[in-house]
């Protein structure tokens, strides 16, 4: 156990346990960001995304891939790890075909098979591969198989693939000249395949693209929100250029424009409106993020459709002296959750490629203090670092099974940067303070090389007696064939319980469960033979493991002493909390008076509810009608 | 001779055995038994000597520590109040602990048989084990993924011992610790030659040496028997599909599908075991079934599409191996029919050559007599189990290697003179089983227990204490003047 948790029990136990205020601005929990050389661009031209893999049964895995086309305009995959770094760049399926241009892939997420749309000159080709991801210990490479392929004549440029779950019918989002496309495509047995299309009647707009979708699956019925971004040229008051957000609702049959705002929140003149922004749209809400010059300022901004209007979620104010063109902000969903990463520009120098930036990795969710939650990333950025001539940003997220920790990385030209934020959503996500949960076990983190490399929550707990089980899983397929040299126990408040340091290897075959038996003893060593009290620290360790309300706490501490008589007869009296001697040493001092009529048998230090005993002072040889004072320290140790 | 239990010198009947074999846990058994302290006043009746189960016991030769255990079992304690009140105690080595410790449960995966001796060791090291010698065969092949879960340290060890074809046991190093060794029979350590002469026999204090000859399971015909093995044919099928089933039935057991053909067109396959991980084919099928079934993602074969498989069957096996001049002597000897048979039914092998190999090992090893030598030795200490030794003996047919498979160590004291007498047991077959169980042993290393896509449950004990200690009381009378000072004002309320 670590000194912090020992020091926390000793003072619960004594009285002592104060609840410390919540931080104004407490610090999240963000680790290890690294700003690390990549070549993903010497591979890829234009990358169009990153999909984390799952296994067949639909688990997470800890790899994924970028996939995008080269300078040919070849379909390239590169199978990275979760921090971006390539483990195989992939060109050609198994039969020994280059990969045709891709347009756009997805993951069946229940098999975690891959499929998308290619094109070959102008004709695209509906595309269905293997879990490739996925290979035996004795497979050297991941291959790429073409399980089937069909030919489809589209009438517009498509951008989305998704797929409804268990079944064979797919849609396809995409636009043409500014008119938004939805096809749907069914791959029947037995039977020809069924490829639909269905249109907006009315074009997007000047300026206008398709940024983003959102499909929600219900039984046989679905609904897709397609979300785009305009620019349009506004002349009154004054000349000057605003953003629109359009959106779209497709229910099957028909598209429907559902939504037009205008997003700009400045109209003095001129309003220069940056073209990164990004959009992302949950079940429940629409977020986007663009940046924009007033004139006065730069703002990042990312504007969140509450209930009834549009909300401010995040502003990055930046330096109106520097030169704010580059200043970017970037959204991504995953899991119905919000992503961000922004860049600032924090020097202008004459040479415009040594401008340098600051970056910032991060996570929208409302809490008690803000609407974010971000870190700076420590390393900045200069232009030429940023920007390549070929390649773009790749932006990815990782999440594995249902833990804690997140990987937000981007590349950037010729680096990756990539940070981990551990986000406990049902609980408290920001460093330690003590609070009256403080103790509750409630998450484990392993490190390995002094890295956080797993965050979860506990799979289990059982309170029994004078023992606490805490105990969380890692599935057979994470944290394989890797020291896991750290396992750290954290109670409600992030504070570390147990810290243990023994080094744990486990491999594929292996769904690890890691138990921490954290055992509470108590003894009275006034006497020469110790005597144990299993009541006394079962329900101190009840109190601890178990504790949700200050009633509690104010129940089970020792304040109280029961003086017992040799009449049978006793006396219970408050007496003050123990006294400070050292950071596991605490001391009670109290004065007793002994009647001229009766004998003191025994002292007994008990709970504030006087239904424990912590306890026994025996052995006393006290003289009749005489005061005395005692002092009885009590200590914490191993 | 001295004896601790506990620490406490004990005293026993004046003969003492200690037994060591091979894969068995030593023991000793210590005949009324009690403390040497109830000498000094002779008192035998008032006290009883009990000491709990696993009580430790030292045993020492002089200054020499010749076996540390615990007590196992107490027992022949009489309860008349007339009688002493010494036991009976059975004493085993702390092997015992390999059997009777914590159950393991990890994967063994990606390692060579020493590391995963290794492995094992780690998990029982708090029991006094350490790694020994390993001199095996191949040392640096990996072997197959083996699940331990539930199984005992000793129980692992033996299946390593057997997937490398060596022979293990355990070595006394001190009170606290013994040695695992492992060795093949071919690398076991050599012990000097046993030479049939009068010095050697006198130098090395052998009193006596006997040989045994048995032909108990001496065969020169041997029938080998599978129920399953694969062909040396491959089978080749057309299926015509009906256009609205994803199986399709095999006329025999598949053992290994070569080619799948669609219409013509070739086929990925893979096993159900892929498919479970997520490995993507056209076609799966188990081996030992009849049935293929085709990619569930996939559309569905089309009516009167044709499908050839050309596949390796599971066939039943059988083969005979003959002896034919051993045959021709027992005839000769008995003017009757020579063959003497023996049936082995073997559903661990994969083809036919298998069970040919195997029978040909059969009649190599069971078809010679084994030959078992028993030597006697006073106050001399010549062999350890597991040792190699050659006898360069009188008659050619003792002339060979032996492994020494048990040893046994009487001591007994007469007339204040202590006597040791250590018995031998050699035996001539000790590579028979390694050879006849070579194919299954094989394979298991290389398959191991737990396939791709299986997964064990394994279980980390993290243990922590904190004792919370009421310590340093101290009480101190208050002058009379302080009385009403006191915080509990009791003399007010009594």
């Amino acid at each position: 156990m670590t000194d912090e948790y020992k020091e926390r029990i000793i003072k619960w136990l004594t009285g002592n346990y104060e609840e410390e205020e919540i931080p104004l601005q407490p610090e999240p929990l963000f680790y290890d960001f690294n700003k690390t050389a990549s070549d993903i661009n010497t591979y890829i031209s234009k990358t169009i995304g990153f999909i984390q893999g799952k296994d067949g049964k639909g688990n997470d895995l800890d790899v994924g891939f970028i996939y995008g086309n080269d300078n040919q305009d070849k379909g390239v995959i590169l199978v990275v790890d979760k921090e971006l770094n390539i483990l195989q760049v992939i060109n050609e399926f198994d039969s020994g075909t280059n990969f045709d241009k891709f347009i756009c892939l997805n993951i069946d997420t229940t098999n975690g098979n891959i499929y998308g749309l290619d094109k070959n000159g102008s004709q695209y080709r509906f595309i269905l591969l293997n879990n490739f991801l996925i290979k035996t210990p004795a497979q050297e490479n991941y291959t790429v198989k073409l399980r089937n392929s069909y030919l489809l004549t589209m009438s517009f440029t498509p951008k989305f693939v998704d797929k409804k779950p268990n079944e064979a019918f797919y849609v396809i989002i995409g636009e043409d000249e500014e008119l938004p496309y939805i096809a749907t495509y069914k791959i029947e047995v037995g039977s020809t395949n069924e490829y639909l299309e269905y249109h907006y009647a009315t074009a997007f707009g000047d300026y206008t693209t398709l940024k983003e979708y959102n499909i929600i699956w219900s039984g046989d019925s679905y609904e897709i929100k397609i979300g785009c971004i305009s620019t349009k040229n506004i002349t009154s008051p004054d000349l000057h250029y605003s953003i629109y957000y359009l959106e779209y609702g497709f229910d099957g049959t028909t598209i429907t424009q559902t939504k037009t705002t205008f997003l700009s929140t400045d109209y003095s003149s001129p309003n220069r409106i940056h073209t990164f922004s990004s959009i992302a749209i949950t079940n429940n809400h629409t977020y986007v993020a663009f940046s924009q010059d007033n004139g006065d300022s730069l703002l990042v901004e990312i504007l969140y459709e509450g209930e009834y209007e549009w909300e401010e979620f995040w502003t990055l104010e930046g330096d109106t002296t520097l030169d704010y063109a580059w200043t970017v902000i970037k959204i991504k969903k995953l899991n119905n959750r919000i992503f961000f990463y922004g860049l600032k520009n924090i020097d202008s120098p004459n040479d415009n490629t040594q401008t340098e930036f600051k970056l910032y990795l991060g996570q929208l969710y409302y809490t008690n203090f803000t609407n974010f939650i971000y870190k700076e990333c420590p390393d900045t950025f200069k232009l030429y670092e940023l920007y390549a001539y070929q390649g773009s940003a790749v932006f990815s997220i990782n999440l594995f099974y249902n833990i804690n920790l997140f990987y937000i990385t981007t590349s950037r030209a010729n680096y990756i940067v990539s940070g981990m934020q551990i986000f406990n959503i049902n609980n408290w996500e920001y460093i330690d303070y003590q609070e009256i949960n403080s103790m509750i076990p409630n998450s484990v983190w392993l490190y390995n090389n002094n890295k956080i490399i797993y965050a979860r929550n506990l799979y289990n707990k059982v309170v029994s007696g004078n023992t606490t089980t805490s105990t969380v899983e890692v599935p057979n397929l994470l944290l394989n064939d890797i020291d896991i040299e750290q396992q750290d126990l954290l109670g409600q408040t992030n504070g570390v319980l147990v810290s243990n340091i023994d080094t744990i290897q486990k491999n594929i075959y292996e769904d690890l469960y890691i138990n921490f038996y954290n055992t509470l003893t108590m003894q009275n060593q006034n006497t020469q033979e110790y005597i144990a009290n299993i009541v006394g620290a079962s329900r101190l360790n009840g109190s601890i493991s178990n504790s949700s309300g200050g009633e509690t706490y104010n129940d089970v501490k020792l304040t109280k002493i029961r003086i017992n008589y040799s009449d049978n007869t006793s006396l219970v009296k408050a007496i003050n909390p123990a006294t400070r001697i050292s950071q596991f040493v605490y001391q009670y001092s109290f004065n007793i008076y002994v009647p001229g009529t009766k004998d003191i048998t025994n002292i007994e230090m008990i709970s504030q509810d006087e239904s424990t005993v912590y306890q026994t002072i025996t052995g006393l040889s006290l003289a009749r009608s005489k005061s005395y004072k005692i002092t009885q320290n009590v200590e914490i140790g191993e | 001779m001295k004896i601790y239990i506990n620490g406490e010198e004990v005293v026993c009947s004046n003969e003492l055995t200690i037994t060591e074999e091979m894969l068995t846990t030593s023991s000793t058994i210590l005949n009324n038994c009690y403390p040497k302290s109830w000498e000094t006043d002779h008192d035998y009746t008032s006290r009883f000597y009990y000491p709990k189960d696993y009580s430790k016991c030292l045993i020492y030769n002089g200054e020499d520590l010749i076996f540390c255990g615990v007590v196992k079992n107490t027992g022949n304690m009489s309860l008349n109040p007339r009688d002493p009140h010494y036991a009976t105690l059975q004493v085993l080595d702390f092997k015992t602990m390999l059997s009777e410790g914590d159950t393991l449960g990890f994967v063994i995966n990606e390692k060579t048989v020493p590391e995963a001796i290794q492995m094992v060791v780690d998990a029982v090291e708090s029991y006094g084990i350490e790694v020994g010698n390993i001199n095996i065969l191949n040392p640096n092949e990996i072997i197959g993924a083996y699940s331990t879960v539930d199984k005992t340290a000793y129980d692992v060890l033996q299946y390593l011992a057997e997937i490398s074809q060596a022979r293990w046991t355990t070595r006394l190093v001190d009170e606290n610790t013994i040695a695992i060794d492992f060795y093949d029979p071919t690398l076991m350590p050599q012990a000097d030659d046993i030479e049939y002469t009068k010095e050697y026999f006198e130098e090395n204090g052998i009193e006596s040496i006997e040989y045994s000859y048995g032909t108990y399971d001496y065969r020169n015909k041997q029938v080998m028997t599978s129920d399953q093995v694969y062909g040396s044919i491959d089978y080749t099928e057309t299926i015509l599909a009906n256009g609205f089933e994803r199986t399709f039935n095999t006329t025999a057991n598949i053992g290994v599908i070569k080619h799948i053909y669609v219409d013509n067109v070739a086929k990925t396959f893979g096993t159900t075991d892929e498919k479970d991980i997520g490995m993507d084919y056209n076609f799966y099928y188990t081996p030992g079934q009849t049935q293929i079934e085709s990619n569930e993602n996939e559309p569905i074969i089309s009516s009167n599409s044709e499908i050839t498989i050309v596949y390796t069957p599971l066939i039943k096996g059988r083969q005979i191996v003959y002896n034919t001049d051993e045959v021709d002597r027992v005839s000769t000897q008995t003017s009757r029919n020579g063959v003497i048979s023996r049936y082995e039914n073997r559903n661990d092998v994969l083809s036919i050559d298998e069970l040919n190999d195997i029978g040909q090992t059969y009649i190599k090893y069971k078809g010679e007599a084994e030959i078992n030598l028993t030597i006697l030795t006073y106050n001399y200490d010549l062999f350890n189990v597991g040792q190699l030794v050659y006898f360069n003996a009188p008659l050619d047919e003792l002339k060979k290697n032996y492994m020494v498979k048990q040893k046994e160590i009487t001591m007994y004291t007469a007339k204040s003179q202590q006597n040791i007498f250590v018995k031998y047991t050699l035996t001539s077959s000790f590579n028979s089983e390694r050879e006849v169980n070579y194919f299954d042993n094989q394979r298991n290393k290389a398959k191991g227990n737990i396939s791709a896509g299986e997964y064990i449950t394994r279980n980390v004990d993290i243990e922590n204490t904190a004792n919370i200690i009421f310590n340093n009381l101290v009480v101190e009378e208050v002058e009379e003047g302080n009385i009403l000072n006191s915080t509990l004002n009791t003399i007010l309320n009594n």
